[in-house]
């Protein structure tokens, strides 16, 4: 438990011990009569309707009134209720977890009334409905404030999505000295952390890629003479010791005006795929003319999905040219076949073709079960966090192959008028973790949303926290939600330690995709 | 024998020795008051600008599981009450006593030497007043506050540590104490070290050598125990502290954290000796706290020797205190320039007799071209590129105003940019979270606005009034509007802000009339003669027979350069063409000297003139 923990421990224990003596000095109670509002229930966050799993922690609100005294009168139909009084209502865990198995299938109500003496509000309910499937127990973020060239203080952290602990997995806070800093970015897991095979980078300072395989804890540099720069946006084999990466040459650019603020553009970029064991890099064949990033294996690891946009540059400073052509920079989603035995890639077929209809696509990611293609649809670009345009969206892979490319369709109900990025499927294929900025246009949040069996997205919900107030005074965006089933195990003090050695040099290896 | 009043004698002090110790409690309280809220109000107040402090549970949750974050804390909320500087100097001034007086408890000094006592924290007010533009730059919260906070602790937990091994050796002795004493010193460091980091490790510094030097006075050698205990644990429990909880503390600073985060290399290192001074004079306290036989009867000697040290300590206080007029500028002008008081800019620019500092030529510009009247005055008042007299190179321009240039130009982008750049580097600062505030409220982002605005207000002072504040309200944006009428592109400063904002205005075609005017005087400034001519001709039609005078005397001068237009018909005023023909007069008859010594000859006459700034205003450090 981190110090945090141990304070939010302390908080919870001592809210508890008053919550209990309150409870028995003066159990609340709900009002005798109330007049039923027609307008939606004063609570932050306000997601009624959302689809929840039936082991996620309590979904704490704050209800926003300036009445003197609030109501949560939380309840099933089974006859489990709880009256708790606002405006912030912190769920007691235990009643919460077990109202969650009481009501799976079933729909948990929420009535909030908002008044005082014998004049009383009553607002439509919240409506959570409870889903049959359990969402993977841990998620891990990176927390970082959206800045755009400094960096510091910058956690990996892991949560336990049952309760509210949160563990830091690394800072780069112990490896600041001076001017100089680290980064650290792109935790990154095989098959959910199953194993304990997990990669994060750090750059700058004592740079390099940590990787954990097989109980072996490493750092390795995976920049060649021969590769435009070290490895980047990472995926895991789902089961050999591989790790395909996008390698780019990343700027940043700012709007003058736009309230977008920046634009992070790959002046170059192409895949390589990494072999742990022999510590070798290989390339997929670079163009110039092809900018590919973010791949992502299929389940069976016979396939690589990628982004890719086709752009000619037009002059020698490829820099300039894209700061004011920009927006030609359009991704489609394409995939090569793999073989394993060979470790060759087949070429390169489109998936979904998104600049023939003016977008650009970003981050495929395929579910557990192999039959849908997530991905983040934008204006143009790939990094879509800054993108006010960026929606979440999917491709039904089922479809037969000579029907490419294939047709989308976007996740409205989980969908904001802001940026939905980075997103990731839970290991059952039925929950989708993202960052939206939906809050407030600039923090990142991790938002959940149920993906049923016939393919359809629900409404989501923020990831619970404890305190109802700490999204709007917590001034670090989560990025890169990616769920796991076990946490990382690796102590903190190991991961430092490895960060302190030389990274080996990994050996460039040729080329591994056919003509 | 009854003492004469008009000449108090030892034996009526040592019957009344409280009114010495009072003596020196209020000259020291004066002395504070002098060098803070006198000398330099200014400096409390961007010290308050600077210090993260915010009473939303979040944050106090975050600061408090930081190592020191208890002293962080209480060093942030004595900060912030320095918006208002006479409260935050009697806070100050209180603090200093009490750091002294607590000496004089915990090290059972005598009156008589109480003067003594107050060096310490004397040297811990310098070490707050010396810092300067460091205030800038380091990342310590409150780096000014903490060593007096913590040194008030640190003095209080070994005042206890004292008091309690006292009262156990009436009880217990032999190893029954030593023990007892080693417990409770590891306790001081490993209990409290989370909470006041490095003051933890100076009371068990304190307690070692008191410990130490009382082996020796009373020839207990056992009792080196306790030292070599206090000693382990000290440099043990920070270490284990790290590795199992403090994730955000970085290596360099274990054993330091709680203390300014001074660099020890090139000038910077001489910022340490008022904190060597005062912890050297602690340890001596402790050393002879053992002390028992003062001599009670010889009290003259005693009083005037620490009368003396504590006038030199006065006198170095004094000394090392900052004092760079340009600074106070900057400091008043910057100021003011959050307050939109352009009045006040432009006063303290008038009143500053040295080279400005380019942070000063830009709030001062910035202020004119707010009046309206930088094309006639700009040019009037001195240029110059002084150095920051700072002992760490750092972009101070950037650090200082960047985001209230970017702001007041309409760039609110690139304001919002630097504010949150340098929030992510120097913690959230709440001048920096007003500007991301205000730059919300310009992008018509109410949440984002409510959520900064939130935050600000949970401090105890600021200094912008909530009702000018509403986040849902972004007409406050208004006057920034008429500066942001062109297209969006793509581009970035490189961190160069000065080159940056006159190169965007120079170069931008068309706009409103204040951005025009904007073009126009930056293509001025940057003798951009290309870039002069259209918006001067975009403007013409509007001067009517009034053009603003230090764009008559460059239309005079260009077309002197370079000619394109008859300048013929134009309103020129009669006095600038003939002081012009002066100048062309002077300078063709003295060509064969100099440009220093044509500089010093033409500036009383043409100094305040647009072609004195074209011919001798060179090679300035922009940055």
């Amino acid at each position: 438990m981190t110090i945090s923990g141990f304070f939010a421990h302390l908080r919870h224990l001592s809210c508890t011990g008053f919550a209990a003596l309150v409870f028995v000095a003066c159990t609340p109670s709900l009002p005798p009569s109330a007049e039923l509002s027609d307008r939606p229930a004063p609570v932050v966050p306000y997601q009624s309707g959302a689809v929840i799993p039936p082991n996620i922690s309590p979904l704490n609100f704050l209800i926003t009134t300036d009445a003197s005294e609030s109501l949560a009168h939380i309840y099933n139909r089974l006859g489990s209720d709880m009256i708790l009084r606002g405006p912030e209502v912190e769920i007691p865990q235990d009643w919460w977890a077990d109202l969650l198995r009481a009501t799976i299938g079933d729909t948990v109500f929420i009535d909030i009334y908002v008044g005082a003496d014998d004049r009383w509000t009553r607002y439509p309910s919240v409506c959570y409905i409870v889903a049959p499937d359990e969402i993977d127990p841990y998620i891990s973020y990176r927390l970082i404030q959206p800045s755009y060239v400094t960096y510091e203080d910058i956690l990996i952290c892991q949560r336990d999505l049952r309760t509210f602990d949160e563990q830091v997995i690394y800072s780069n806070a112990p490896f600041a000295h001076a001017d100089e800093g680290q980064c650290v970015n792109c935790h990154n897991y095989q098959n959910y952390n199953r194993d304990q095979n997990f990669q994060l980078h750090l750059r700058e300072r004592l740079g390099g890629t940590i990787i954990s395989y097989e109980g072996r804890l490493h750092k390795v540099g995976l920049k060649t003479d021969s590769t435009l720069n070290a490895g980047a946006y990472p995926a895991w084999h789902p089961s050999l010791p591989l790790i395909a990466y996008s390698v780019n040459a990343t700027g940043q650019v700012f709007h003058t005006l736009d309230a977008q603020k920046v634009e992070v553009i790959d002046f170059g970029s192409d895949l390589i795929l990494y072999d742990i064991n022999k510590n070798q890099v290989y390339d997929l064949g670079s163009r110039r003319d092809e900018y590919e990033s973010f791949p992502c294996w299929s389940p069976d690891g016979q396939t690589l999905y990628y982004t890719s946009a086709h752009y000619e540059q037009r002059s020698d400073n490829i820099d300039a040219e894209l700061d004011s052509a920009y927006q030609d920079l359009k991704y489609n989603i394409c995939r090569r076949r793999f073989s394993a035995a060979t470790l060759t890639f087949g070429p390169a077929d489109t998936v979904f073709n998104a600049r023939a209809i003016g977008k650009s696509a970003s981050l495929p990611r395929v579910s557990p079960d192999g039959r849908y293609l997530l991905f983040g649809l934008a204006d143009y670009g790939n990094f879509h966090i800054w993108h006010h345009s960026a929606d979440l969206a999917v491709i039904d892979l089922s479809k037969p192959a000579d029907s490419l490319p294939l047709s989308f369709r976007l996740l409205d109900a989980a969908n904001s008028p802001v940026a939905d990025s980075y997103h990731t499927w839970s290991s059952n294929g039925r929950w989708i973790i993202f960052s939206s900025r939906r809050d407030d246009s600039n923090y990142s949040r991790p938002y959940i949303c149920y993906f049923d069996t016939d393919g359809r997205a629900h409404r989501a919900f923020q990831l619970p926290q404890r305190s109802p107030r700490f999204y709007h005074q917590f001034f670090k965006s989560y990025n890169v939600p990616e769920f796991m089933t076990r946490p990382i195990e690796v102590p903190r003090h190991d991961l430092l330690r490895v960060a302190q050695d030389d990274a080996q040099p990994a050996t460039f290896a040729g080329h591994c995709a056919l003509p | 024998m009854k003492p004469s009043p008009q000449a108090p004698t030892p034996s009526f002090l040592s019957r009344h020795h409280w009114l010495v110790v009072l003596l020196f409690t209020l000259l020291t309280i004066v002395v504070v008051l002098w060098q803070t809220a006198i000398r330099m109000p200014e400096y409390l107040i961007e010290t308050s600008r600077l210090t993260p402090f915010y009473t939303s549970e979040v944050f106090l949750t975050d600061m408090l599981c930081r190592p020191a974050g208890l002293l962080s804390v209480c060093s942030g909320f004595v900060a912030q009450l320095c918006q208002v500087p006479w409260l935050g100097a009697v806070v100050m001034a209180l603090l200093t006593a009490a750091v002294g007086l607590v000496s004089i408890r915990a090290f059972r000094l005598p009156a008589w030497w109480s003067g003594v006592a107050f060096v310490a924290p004397l040297m811990l007010l310098a070490a707050f007043t010396q810092l300067g533009y460091m205030l800038y730059v380091l990342k310590a919260v409150a780096p000014g506050i903490t060593p007096l906070a913590g040194t008030l602790l640190a003095l209080l937990l070994f005042w206890a540590y004292r008091v309690i091994v006292g009262y156990l050796r009436v009880l217990h002795s032999g190893w029954p104490l030593i023990i007892t004493s080693s417990v409770l010193g590891v306790i001081v460091v490993a209990g409290f070290y989370p909470l006041i980091g490095f003051f933890a490790l100076l009371a068990a510094a304190l307690i070692a050598v008191y410990e130490f030097a009382g082996a020796f006075v009373h020839r207990r050698w056992p009792q080196l125990a306790v030292v070599v205990c206090v000693a382990l644990s000290a440099a043990f429990a920070p270490q284990i502290w790290f590795t199992h909880r403090f994730v955000t503390l970085p290596t360099d600073y274990i054993y330091t954290c709680g203390l300014p985060d001074f660099r020890l290399e090139g000038d910077e290192t001489a910022l340490l000796w008022p904190l060597v001074v005062a912890f050297a004079l602690l340890m001596s306290g402790a050393a002879l706290a053992h002390k028992a036989g003062w001599n009670r009867r010889r009290l003259l000697v005693p009083l005037v020797l620490s009368s003396v040290v504590f006038g030199g300590a006065v006198f170095a206080a004094h000394q090392f205190a900052w004092s760079d007029p340009n600074y106070r500028c900057i400091l008043r002008m910057s100021q003011a320039t959050d307050r939109g008081d352009w009045q006040a800019v432009v006063a303290v620019a008038s009143e500053s007799d040295t080279e400005p500092t380019r942070a000063e030529v830009m709030l001062r510009n910035l202020a004119l071209q707010k009046q309206g009247r930088a094309a006639d005055v700009m040019f009037s008042f001195p240029d110059g590129d002084a150095d920051y007299r700072a002992p760490r190179h750092a972009p101070y321009l950037r650090l200082i105003c960047a985001h209230q240039l970017y702001y007041y130009y309409g760039k609110v982008n690139y304001s919002y940019r630097w504010a949150m750049e340098d929030m992510v580097e120097y913690g959230m600062r709440p001048v920096l979270v007003d500007y991301l505030t205000r730059c919300a409220l310009v992008n018509e982002e109410p949440l984002l606005a409510g959520k900064y605005h939130d935050l600000l207000r949970s401090r105890m002072f600021w200094s912008r009034d909530i009702a000018d504040y509403n986040p849902c309200d972004s007409t406050s944006a208004v006057p920034l509007m008429s500066l942001r009428n062109y297209n969006n592109l793509l581009d970035g400063d490189g961190g160069l802000i000065e080159p940056y904002i006159l190169n965007s205005f120079a170069f931008t075609d068309g706009g409103s009339r204040e951005m025009t005017h904007l073009s126009l005087q930056s293509a001025l400034v940057l003798k951009d003669i290309d870039h002069f001519w259209p918006p001067f001709l975009r403007l013409l039609p509007t001067f009517g027979t009034a053009i603003p005078r230090h764009y008559q005397e460059a239309v005079l001068l260009f077309s002197a350069l370079q000619p394109r237009y008859d300048i013929s018909e134009l309103p020129i005023d009669a006095d600038i063409r003939s002081q012009f023909e002066r100048l062309v007069a002077e300078s063709t008859q003295n060509s064969s000297r100099g440009d220093d010594v044509n500089a010093a000859m033409l500036r009383p006459a043409f100094g305040h003139t647009y072609w004195y700034y074209y011919f001798f205003v060179k090679g300035l450090k922009t940055h």
